[in-house]
Formats: structure tokens, C-alpha cells, sequence
């Protein structure tokens, strides 16, 4: 019998194509101040590499930029288009929408996270990361198995 | 025009060009504009507890039912001592360039000033000022002017009363003089403009203090604003619309139209799409979109940046199509012609068809290098295809309304989990894969308990009146942790486990059905715990290389529990 649970735990292992998202651990768990998202935030240098090197974006003419405002409202300015691709694919072509946001619970005990309502994409959810400020704002690109990511700090 | 019980504007109408009904706020202070010419100038404006205006926006953005994008949007913050900190937004289609700065002793960080506190350097902007005080030279090299960025310099002279009469505007090396003849009766107003060759280029009519009319080009030119000074609309002396402007709350014209999104891209065009099956009656097995094959409204949403693709073409060939994202433009209808069998590309810059291309072959990308045109064909990627002229949309037939495609099953392929597994394995059969409703495999994925919370929270949104589109994803652990909405240890069903995680897009339609689709990627980067690189096709040896799946079904009423889900 041991033997036979062994075989499927080590079956389920091999024909698993995913192993799931990487950044699971270091979303935050205890709930932030909202006074701690306010304000702008911009893409950490990690994720302005990925966006040239990576994406093909030219970020000597622009950087995306996520105003946090006090008042429920946000800004998300010259955003990459791979953020809004399914798959997280580039099409080289940045984007720009506003809308309202919101602190929500994962779920009914998990991670805390941004939830989005946006003019143009609908609802959207990012992550947060971190378990005290400053937070990061993690965007997930595609599938989250994949670990592509843009990672947002506060800058003002 | 009428007023309200304290005599401010409620309403105004000039026939045919402009008119909207005003509401205020109980201080005083303007609310909304409900334009009843054109709802794209919808207006509606938010102020914080200082009375200090926070937000201006238009069109669908002012919240007045209007469906057509404005074309501004813009939110202000301020200081203690109400200087603007912030000015962010959009112009139309595009993202406004935005202004972020803060004030010591209430002079703008980003500015230099001189010892009489004249700004000397605004941002890029400099200035010179005369003995006077007034600044007679002004530089910014990276003016934007409509959609257009010039290398500006503007010269001015004064004359003994102060009033500037002479203005020099200089683009790269190219200046070009304008003197004003002003009035002294009627307190030193403009009453010409004339050019350096001393030839009259505009002059302006006045009544009470207002310019009514203006010269132009020897053509009389009347001019028409609202009470708010936010429109303004010209017509010639027979009455014809002539033009006109639409301002924002600092007065700068933002046009009467949407210049397009800024150029980007690197010249091909990934937008092109079409029924995969290559019959628009049948879009059973999805759409073509970038080489690979997506669900027929998803695929059209990519294409036309979220909005869909508009209507029937037959109908109105200008506003639907084929969206290029690179462009930034609509490039194009795609058009089945049953006659030759074929799909024929019609572009929608002239109103009859110059350009005919068989987009069968989903290698077909687009770009300027690409396309190589004679009289009589057009080559694209080194295959000729004959050019039609002078073809008009009637005389083709199109017999599929693109705004409300009809969902329909696939027929199942029959393929299975290991079946998906070998193929990526040995990197066979296609790239992108798409599974209607009647899959086993969707039927399968759709027990994920990730799609209920996703659901869950698409239905609370829709419930507290948001637009019925969420995007989330469903993320794969080990299934002990608390956040993991599926798990290595949570199910045995082999299909959750070789899918892992994935995006999930919930979009309502209006008959309160949704359409869910999901999408997912196998590759060697995730089977090996993030250790391995991603290897895509054509990159490396044929194995293991992405693979990507594409899931979908819809829901007659997801948000019901009784009828929900089936």
C-alpha cells in the first residue's frame, strides 16, 4: 500500500508541468495600513531591465506609474501591454487607465491584495509583498506558474 | 438657454453645433455638462473638502451614461497651501503627459527662479525677461503640439503700454513673425494679426467685450462658446460647421478627436485576426489571432485594445475591422468573399477598397517592407496576391455580425492531459492550443476550486455596478498553504495537476451569460521549480519548449447560484 501511494505521489510529481507560483511565500499575510499604499509607485530596477531587455520596451522614454490616491482612486500610467496579455506576451505598446481600488483578502484567509477596477481592463488583481513597509506591488504576468512579474515600490 | 432658481446656466443650445445641460453643485460650483451634440464631451468634475478640483473627467469617464471615450481625464492633488502636486491622466486614446512635482516657500521644485522670483526654468521650458519684468524669449525644446513634438522658441516685444505686439515663433530654425494691431478704444484688444510679409492674416470682431467673429484666410469665421468656455465652434457665414476646439480645465485645447494611441511597436503586425476554420459562419474553432488561435471574442478584444471589434463591416466599414496594435490604428476590414472563397483585406483609409490580401496564412504579419504594391498586385512576404480596385463593401458579402459571434463547441479533439504531455514533451503539434466547453479536459479544469473564488469575486463586482470583465489567476501549490487555490495535495484529477496555475478572464455579456476563458503554459522554466530558463519554440532542442492552452466555456448565469455552473 505504501509502496502504491509512493508510486502515485512520485507520478503526480513527474507528469506535474507546473510547480506552481514562486512567489506564493512572500505575499503579505497580515493585513497593511491603507495609508501605506498611497502615493506613486514606479517598477524597482529589476523590472525595468526585464521590461527592455525582456519586453522589448523602450524605457528611456517612459516608465509606467501607479498613483495611489487616499480617496479610493488610482492612476496607472504608461503600463507595459504584457501586463494585460493572458499569456504575458509583449506587443511592445504601452498602456495608460484609471479607475477605483480597494484592500481585499485572497480568498477568506490568505494574502492581501489590490483589487482594481479599471475604465478600460475591468477587474484586476495585484499582489502585495512583504510583511511590513515598505510593500512591493507585484504584478503577474501570464500564468502564474511562470514567475514573470513586475515588481512596483513606493517612490513618493 | 435657461437658468435655475440661482440664475446660473442649466441649459444651452446653438442647433447643430453644440448645446448640454449643466448640474452644480450646492456651493455653486459646476458637476456635470451632459453634451447634447455629442456625448464624447460628456463632462463631470469632483472637488475635495477645499473646494479644490480633484478630478475632471469625459465621455464614459463622467459617469453619464455616455459610452464613448472623452477626451480628457485628468485628477489633481494638491498641498496645504493649494499648490498642484499632481496633475495625471489621459488625452483620448493616449496617456497624458502628467506633471509631479513638489513647492518650497511656494516655488515649484522642478522651476529655477531669478531674484525677482520669475520662473527662469520651467521643467525643459526657459525664459529670458526684459528690464520690465516681461519675458521677451522662451525656449522648449520638446513642445508637444497635438500629437507632435517641435523644438520651440517664441520671441516677444511689447510696446510702450506693455502690450505684446510682436511675436516671433521659431520651430527648429524656421521663425516666422506675427504683429498685433491692438485697439486702444476697446482696451487694448487684438483687433489684427498681421504676418511678415505685412499681409493681414486674422482679424477679430468684438461686441461687449467679446470676440464673436475673426477673419481668416479672408473668410469670415463665427465664433461660438459655451457659458463654461469649455467648447468652441466656428462656422462660416452660410452657418456650416467650421471647425472649433474642446478645452480642458486649464484651457488647453485637446482637439475634437482622438489623435490615436502614441506609435510604438517595431513595425510588423502582430493584429491581425480571423475565423481559424476559415468560414466566418463558423467560429466553432476559434480565431486566429498572433499565429496562434484564441476564443473569437477574446481574440477580437485583443485586437481592438480591449474594445472589441466594433460591428458588421458591411455595415460601416470605416469603424470595423482589423485593429493593428503596432499602428495604433484600424488597418483594415477582413472580409469573406464567397465568390472566390477567400478572405479579402480591405483597407479603411479611402472608401473603396485599394488593397486585396488573402490573410489564410496565419505566417501573414505585416509590415511596411513586407507589402510591396503595383497597379494591379500587392506582394506580401514574397506571394502575390491580385489587387481588386475600386471594390466597395456592397459588393462583397459579409454575412456575420463580428460584435455577437456565436460561441460554439469545438469539436473535441479528444486530447488528454498526457496526451498534452507528450506532445510538449517531444514539442509536437501546435504551439497555442484552445478548448471549447464539450473538451473533457475543460470540463475537468472547470472543477478547480480557484474558478469559484474568481467567480465569486467577478459577481461582487458586477453586483456593486462595476464592468463585467475580471481577470485573476488561479494559483497551483502544494495545497497546504492557506492561499493556494489548488494543489499537488489537494486533488488527484491529473488534468489541475498538469495545468498548475493559470489566468482566469471572466466577461459578462449583456443577457447576464459570461464567458470564462483561462490560459495556461506549460514549459520546462515551471517543471523545474524556476532552475531551468524558459525555452521557447524555435529556441531550443525540440523539447520540452512552451506550449500554451487556452480554455473556455460559458455560463448562462454565473451569478446565480441555482442555475449557475453546469
Amino acid at each position: 500500500m505504501k509502496v502504491g501511494y509512493a508510486l502515485i505521489v512520485s507520478g503526480i510529481l513527474f507528469f506535474s508541468a507546473c510547480t506552481g507560483d514562486p512567489y506564493l511565500s512572500s505575499y503579505t499575510s497580515s493585513k497593511p495600513n491603507e495609508g501605506d499604499m498611497i502615493g506613486t509607485w514606479t517598477p524597482n530596477s529589476a523590472t525595468l531591465k526585464d521590461m527592455s531587455q525582456r519586453g522589448g520596451y523602450d524605457t528611456s522614454k517612459s516608465i509606467p506609474k501607479l498613483i495611489v490616491r487616499a480617496d479610493g482612486r488610482i492612476d496607472l500610467l504608461d503600463m507595459p501591454d504584457w501586463w494585460l496579455d493572458p499569456f504575458g506576451r509583449s506587443s511592445h505598446t504601452i498602456r495608460s487607465d484609471f479607475g477605483t481600488w480597494k484592500l481585499k483578502q485572497h480568498g477568506d484567509k490568505a494574502w492581501w491584495e489590490l483589487s482594481l477596477d479599471l475604465r478600460d481592463q475591468g477587474g484586476r488583481i495585484v499582489q502585495l509583498r512583504g510583511e511590513r513597509p515598505p510593500y512591493s506591488i507585484h504584478f503577474t504576468l501570464g500564468d502564474p506558474d511562470e514567475g514573470d512579474a513586475m515588481v512596483f515600490l513606493r517612490t513618493e | 438657454m435657461s437658468y435655475n432658481s440661482r440664475l446660473q446656466v442649466s441649459s444651452f443650445n446653438i442647433p447643430g453645433l453644440m448645446g448640454a445641460t449643466l448640474s452644480y453643485y450646492s456651493d455653486g460650483r459646476i458637476h456635470t455638462s451632459q453634451d447634447t451634440i455629442d456625448r464624447t464631451f460628456d463632462r463631470a468634475y469632483n472637488y475635495d473638502q477645499a473646494g479644490r478640483m480633484k478630478e475632471a473627467l469625459t465621455g464614459s469617464g463622467a459617469g453619464l451614461g455616455s459610452q464613448l471615450t472623452g477626451p480628457y481625464h485628468q485628477s489633481y492633488d494638491y498641498d496645504a497651501f493649494g499648490n498642484m502636486t499632481s496633475r495625471a491622466g489621459h488625452l483620448w486614446s493616449g496617456s497624458d503627459d502628467g506633471y509631479f512635482t513638489t513647492y518650497v516657500n511656494n516655488r515649484d521644485q522642478n522651476w529655477s527662479y531669478n531674484s525677482e522670483g520669475d520662473a527662469v526654468t520651467q521643467t525643459t521650458l526657459t525664459a529670458v525677461f526684459d528690464a520690465a519684468g516681461r519675458r521677451s524669449r522662451s525656449t522648449a525644446p520638446a513642445r508637444h503640439i497635438g500629437t507632435q513634438t517641435f523644438n520651440l522658441t517664441l520671441d516677444e516685444t511689447y510696446d510702450g503700454d506693455g502690450w505684446q505686439v510682436k511675436e516671433v515663433s521659431t520651430i527648429g530654425t524656421s521663425g516666422s513673425p506675427t504683429y498685433r494691431l491692438r485697439s486702444s478704444l476697446l482696451g487694448g484688444q487684438i483687433v489684427d494679426e498681421i504676418d511678415g510679409n505685412g499681409a493681414k492674416a486674422t482679424g477679430f470682431i468684438y461686441a461687449g467685450g467679446q470676440p464673436i467673429a475673426r477673419y481668416q484666410s479672408t473668410q469670415l469665421l463665427w465664433m461660438h462658446r459655451d457659458p463654461l468656455n469649455t467648447r468652441e465652434r466656428l462656422t462660416s457665414s452660410t452657418g456650416a460647421l467650421s471647425g472649433g476646439a474642446e478645452y480642458d480645465p486649464s484651457h488647453s485645447s485637446v482637439g475634437l478627436e482622438d489623435p490615436g494611441p502614441s506609435p510604438g511597436g517595431d513595425g510588423t503586425d502582430p493584429g491581425l485576426m480571423y475565423p481559424r476554420n476559415g468560414d466566418p459562419t463558423d467560429l466553432s474553432g476559434g480565431c486566429m489571432i498572433d499565429g496562434g488561435v484564441a476564443p473569437c471574442s477574446s481574440a477580437m478584444s485583443q485586437v481592438n485594445g480591449g474594445a472589441g471589434v466594433a460591428t458588421d463591416p458591411y455595415e460601416t466599414p470605416t469603424t470595423a475591422g482589423v485593429w493593428s496594435r503596432s499602428q495604433g490604428r484600424y488597418i483594415g476590414v477582413a472580409i469573406f468573399n464567397p465568390q472566390a472563397s477567400e478572405y479579402t483585406f480591405i483597407s479603411v483609409t479611402s472608401g473603396k477598397a485599394n488593397l486585396l490580401a488573402f490573410l489564410d496564412d496565419p505566417a501573414i504579419k505585416l509590415s511596411a517592407n513586407d507589402v510591396q504594391r503595383t497597379d494591379d498586385t500587392t506582394v506580401i512576404n514574397g506571394v502575390v496576391y491580385q489587387i481588386f480596385k475600386d471594390l466597395t463593401p456592397e459588393a462583397l458579402h459579409f454575412p456575420v455580425n463580428l460584435n455577437t459571434p456565436t460561441m460554439q463547441a469545438a469539436p473535441p479533439q479528444g486530447t488528454s492531459w498526457l496526451g498534452l504531455f507528450i506532445d510538449w514533451i517531444f514539442a509536437r503539434g501546435e504551439r497555442d492550443r484552445q478548448f471549447g466547453p464539450d473538451e473533457p479536459i475543460t470540463q475537468e479544469l472547470r472543477t478547480s476550486p480557484g474558478i469559484e473564488r474568481v467567480r465569486a469575486d467577478y459577481c461582487a463586482k458586477v453586483a456593486a455596478g462595476a464592468r463585467p470583465v475580471h481577470t485573476d489567476a488561479v494559483r497551483w501549490g502544494s495545497g497546504l498553504a492557506t492561499g493556494d487555490d489548488d494543489g499537488l495535495l489537494k486533488t488527484t484529477n491529473m488534468t489541475r495537476q498538469f495545468v498548475g496555475s493559470f489566468s482566469l478572464t471572466i466577461e459578462g455579456e449583456s443577457d447576464g451569460s459570461a464567458l470564462f476563458t483561462a490560459h495556461n503554459v506549460t514549459g520546462f522554466h515551471s517543471f523545474l521549480y524556476h532552475l531551468a530558463p524558459d525555452m521557447k519554440r524555435g529556441e531550443g532542442p525540440p523539447m520540452m519548449l512552451n506550449q500554451s492552452q487556452t480554455f473556455w466555456w460559458t455560463e448562462p448565469s454565473p451569478c446565480h447560484p441555482s442555475i449557475g455552473p453546469g
